[in-house]
C-alpha cells in the first residue's frame, strides 16, 4: 500500500470507519481490478502514454490494464505535500493542512439559485456567481470558491464565463469543471490572464481541474484531455468519481467506495505517468440510488457510509488527500432538513478524515444554491474545525497543577490556568446561547433572520479590486476569443 | 385455464420457472396471445401497481420485466402476425453531449413492462435525430433525459426544434433527469416533468389518455 496520507489514524482527526485489515483488502482488490479488468479510456494520446509506461492496452477496445508495478510506481510519485494557490497568497491551501484540519469548498455546477426570502428557485446567472464569489471571499471558513453553471451566457462557453466571474470576485482558489475538451485550453488561458501570464500561472496556479470518470470504469475524451492539459501546464488535479449505489456501482456502500477508489486510482496513474509529481486530490463523490423510486441522492445513511469509506480508502490505501461532499442536502425545498443533513454529512466526513470538505451552500442534491445556507455552512465548518482539533493529553491540557491545587468544593474560575485559556473556546457568530430573556432583549431573531441579517451586511460590502485593469482586460479578451472559437 | 401461475411467476420474477409453465400451457393448446394477455400482462399490471405504491423496488420490477420479456421472445414466432394491444408509444433518448443512460433505460423498462412500445434512441442524441424519430415513429410521447447541468441546453434545443416543425409539434414531451425540474419543463415548452420512473409511468398514462 501507499504511505497513508497525513497521519490519518490520529484519534484527534479520524474515526476508523474501516479497519487497517479492511483497507488492506480493498487495496489488494484494487490492484487486481486494475490488472485484470482495467479501464475504458476514449483518448488515443492517453492510451499511448499509458502503454509506453507499461500498461497493457487494447487500442481497438480502448481498454487499458495497469500492472501492479505501474500502479505502485505511480503512487510513489504523487507528492506528499503541495499547495493549491490562490490569487491572494494569504489564501493558499497547504496540503497536508498544517493544523491537521481540513479545508472547505463551496458547491459547484448548480443551475438554480434561491434568493434570500424567496420561495421559488430561478436560473443561475453570471451576476449570481459574482455575488457568490464576493460572499465566499468574506466567509472565514470557506477556502475554495467554486461556481455554478450560468444560464445567461452562450452555453458552449458557460464554464469560461463562470470562471471569469469567480476569478474577478474571489481571491481564493477555485476548481474548474471544463464542459468540453475544446474549452480546456481557454480555461487555462483565462486563469493565466488572471495571474499575469503563463509563467506566473505555472508558478502559482490559482485553479485545479476536475477530472471525472464516467462511472463505471470509463473515461471520456474530455476526462483524459483534462488530465493531459493539466499535466502539460502543472495544474493540480481533483480526481472525481461519482458513483451511485445500485445504479453505476454496487448497491452496497463498501462496493461503491471501492469503485470510487479504483477510478480515483486510475486518474492518479494517468496523471503520474504524464507528469510525475503532479498534485492529485482524491475526490470520491458518493451517491445512492433509492431502489424504490430511482432517485439519486447524497444524504441517505447508505450514501454517507459510502462517502466515509471512500474517504478512508483514498486516504489510507492510496495515500492521497481526500475530498468529498460534506455539505448539502437532498431536500427539494430550503427547510430545516437542509441544515440537518448538511451538518450530519459535514460531521461524518470531517471525522472520517477528509482533507477538503465540499459543496457548501447547496440543496436539492447540489443543483440549487442558497447564500443563506452558505453562511450557515460556514458557521458549522468553523465549529467542526474546532472539533477535529481534539485535545492532546499533557499537563497543560489537563490543567494538572490546577487540579491538584484547587480546594475541595472550590471553583476553577480564578485559577491561572483558566485565565490563560479563557479565550481558547470557539465563538459562534451565528448561533445563540443566550437566555430567552436576553435573546428577546437583544434581537429576538431566529436563525433564519440572523443569517439574513449577516447576508445583507456581507452583500452590502463594496467589491474589492482584486485584479488590476490590465488583468481584467486580458481576461475579457480571452473570453471574447473563446466565444468566437467555440461558437 | 386461468394463467394465474404465469402471472404469479411474472410478479415474483421467476425467470427459470415461467418458461416451463408456458411450455405446459402451449402443450395444452393455449395460444400465444392468451398467455400474453391473460398471464404476462396480468402479472405486469400487478407489478406496475405495486411499484407505484412503493411495494416493489426497482430491481424486483426489473426481474419481473426480464421474466416477461424472456417469454415474449419465446412466444413471438407463435403469434402469427397477431399484435398485442399497445398502451402507447414513446420515443426516448438522452440528449446530445450526455452519455448517461441509467434513467432512460429504467424508464424504458418500466414502460415496456406496462404495455407501452418504446423506441430507444440511445445516448448523445441530437435535436435533429429526435425530430427525425418523431416524424418517422409518430409516438404519443417523446422522452428527453439529461444528467448533466451542461446538457440542459441540448434539451431546450430539442424541444424548440420539434415545436418548430408543424408535423412534429403536437407530440407530448416529458423531460427528466437530476438537474431539471417542473419549472424548467415549463420554461422550455415541454409538457411534463417526471422526477422518477414511477411518476413517469403515471404521467405517460395521463398524457396518452388525453
Amino acid at each position: 500500500m501507499a504511505q497513508p496520507y497525513a497521519n490519518p489514524t490520529s484519534p484527534r482527526r479520524s474515526m476508523p470507519f474501516l479497519t487497517d485489515g479492511e483497507i488492506e483488502v480493498l487495496y489488494e482488490k484494487a490492484l487486481v481490478f486494475c490488472e485484470t479488468k482495467g479501464f475504458k479510456i476514449e483518448n488515443g494520446p492517453m492510451l499511448r502514454a499509458l502503454e509506453s509506461a507499461g500498461a497493457q492496452v487494447d487500442h481497438d477496445a480502448e481498454v487499458a490494464k495497469f500492472p501492479r508495478s505501474l500502479v505502485e510506481a505511480a503512487l510513489k510519485t504523487v507528492p506528499a505535500s503541495f499547495s493549491l494557490c490562490a490569487l491572494d497568497p494569504a489564501h493558499d491551501l497547504i496540503f497536508p493542512h498544517p493544523a491537521d484540519s481540513f479545508y472547505v469548498r463551496t458547491n459547484t455546477g448548480a443551475t438554480f439559485y434561491l434568493d434570500p426570502g424567496a420561495t421559488a428557485l430561478r436560473r443561475l446567472t453570471v451576476a449570481d456567481i459574482q455575488a457568490w464569489g464576493r460572499l465566499g471571499d468574506q466567509l472565514e471558513h470557506i477556502d475554495i470558491c467554486a461556481f455554478g453553471t450560468p444560464s445567461d451566457v452562450p452555453q458552449y462557453a458557460a464554464d469560461i464565463h463562470g470562471l471569469n466571474a469567480i476569478l474577478s470576485n474571489s481571491s481564493k482558489h477555485t476548481w474548474v469543471q471544463p464542459y468540453h475538451e475544446n474549452n480546456v485550453q481557454h480555461l487555462i488561458e483565462l486563469a493565466a490572464a488572471a495571474v499575469g501570464g503563463e509563467a506566473e500561472f505555472r508558478d502559482r496556479c490559482p485553479i485545479s481541474f476536475i477530472a471525472c470518470s464516467l462511472t463505471p470504469y470509463t473515461f471520456k475524451p474530455l476526462d483524459a484531455e483534462v488530465i493531459l492539459r493539466a499535466a502539460e501546464y502543472g495544474v493540480p488535479i481533483q480526481a472525481c468519481s461519482l458513483p451511485s449505489e445500485g445504479g453505476t456501482s454496487p448497491v452496497t456502500p463498501i462496493g461503491t467506495a471501492f469503485v470510487a477508489g479504483v477510478e480515483v486510482l486510475a486518474m492518479t496513474v494517468m496523471a503520474q505517468v504524464l507528469k510525475p509529481g503532479l498534485p492529485v486530490v482524491g475526490t470520491p463523490l458518493v451517491f445512492a440510488m433509492d431502489m424504490q423510486t430511482g432517485r439519486v441522492g447524497q444524504s441517505s445513511p447508505e450514501a454517507l457510509a459510502g462517502a466515509t469509506a471512500a474517504v478512508q480508502f483514498v486516504k489510507r490505501a492510496l495515500g492521497l488527500p481526500a475530498h468529498t461532499y460534506a455539505a448539502g442536502s437532498d431536500s427539494p425545498v430550503f427547510d430545516q432538513q437542509v441544515t440537518i443533513e448538511a451538518t450530519l454529512q459535514a460531521t461524518l466526513v470531517a471525522m472520517a478524515g477528509a482533507d477538503l470538505l465540499g459543496a457548501a451552500g447547496q440543496f436539492q442534491t447540489a443543483t440549487a444554491l442558497s447564500p443563506l445556507q452558505l453562511i450557515m455552512d460556514n458557521e458549522v465548518m468553523g465549529l467542526l474545525k474546532r472539533l477535529v482539533k481534539g485535545s492532546r493529553v499533557d499537563d497543560e491540557s489537563l490543567g494538572w497543577e490546577t487540579i491538584l491545587s484547587v480546594l475541595h468544593s472550590d471553583t476553577f474560575l480564578m485559577s491561572e490556568h483558566t485565565y490563560t485559556h479563557c479565550r481558547d473556546a470557539w465563538r459562534t457568530k451565528l448561533f445563540t446561547r443566550e437566555s430567552e430573556e436576553t435573546w428577546k432583549m437583544r434581537s429576538g431573531q431566529n436563525l433564519g433572520q440572523r443569517t439574513t441579517e449577516i447576508y445583507e451586511q456581507l452583500a452590502a460590502t463594496p467589491k474589492a479590486d482584486l485584479l488590476d485593469d490590465a488583468k481584467l482586460q486580458a481576461m475579457s479578451d480571452v473570453v471574447q476569443k473563446a466565444e468566437q472559437a467555440l461558437a | 385455464m386461468g394463467y394465474e401461475d404465469i402471472a404469479e411467476s411474472v410478479i415474483s420474477g421467476d425467470i427459470d420457472g415461467i418458461q416451463a409453465q408456458v411450455d405446459r400451457y402451449l402443450a395444452d393448446g393455449a395460444t400465444a396471445n392468451e398467455i400474453i394477455e391473460q398471464g404476462l400482462l396480468g402479472g405486469m399490471a400487478v407489478v406496475g401497481k405495486r411499484f407505484k405504491e412503493g411495494d416493489m423496488f426497482i430491481p424486483e420490477v426489473m426481474r419481473s420485466a426480464r421474466a416477461m420479456n424472456d417469454v415474449m421472445v419465446m412466444l413471438e414466432p407463435l403469434m402469427m402476425g397477431q399484435a398485442v394491444a399497445s398502451a402507447g408509444k414513446m420515443v426516448i433518448g438522452t440528449v446530445a453531449g450526455d452519455l448517461h443512460n441509467i434513467g432512460k433505460d429504467l424508464l424504458s423498462m418500466v414502460l415496456r413492462s406496462s404495455g407501452f412500445q418504446v423506441i430507444d434512441l440511445g445516448v448523445g442524441v441530437t435535436a435533429e435525430a429526435f425530430l427525425e424519430a418523431v416524424l418517422r415513429e409518430k409516438p404519443d410521447v417523446l422522452g428527453l433525459s439529461a444528467l448533466l447541468t451542461t446538457t440542459m441546453p441540448a434539451m431546450q434545443q430539442a424541444v424548440k426544434l420539434i415545436r418548430s416543425d408543424p408535423a412534429a409539434a403536437s407530440v407530448k414531451i416529458i423531460i427528466g433527469g437530476a438537474p431539471v425540474n417542473a419549472a424548467f419543463a415549463d420554461e422550455i415548452g415541454a409538457d411534463a416533468y417526471a422526477p422518477d420512473a414511477g411518476s413517469a409511468l403515471e404521467t405517460m398514462q395521463e398524457l396518452v389518455s388525453v
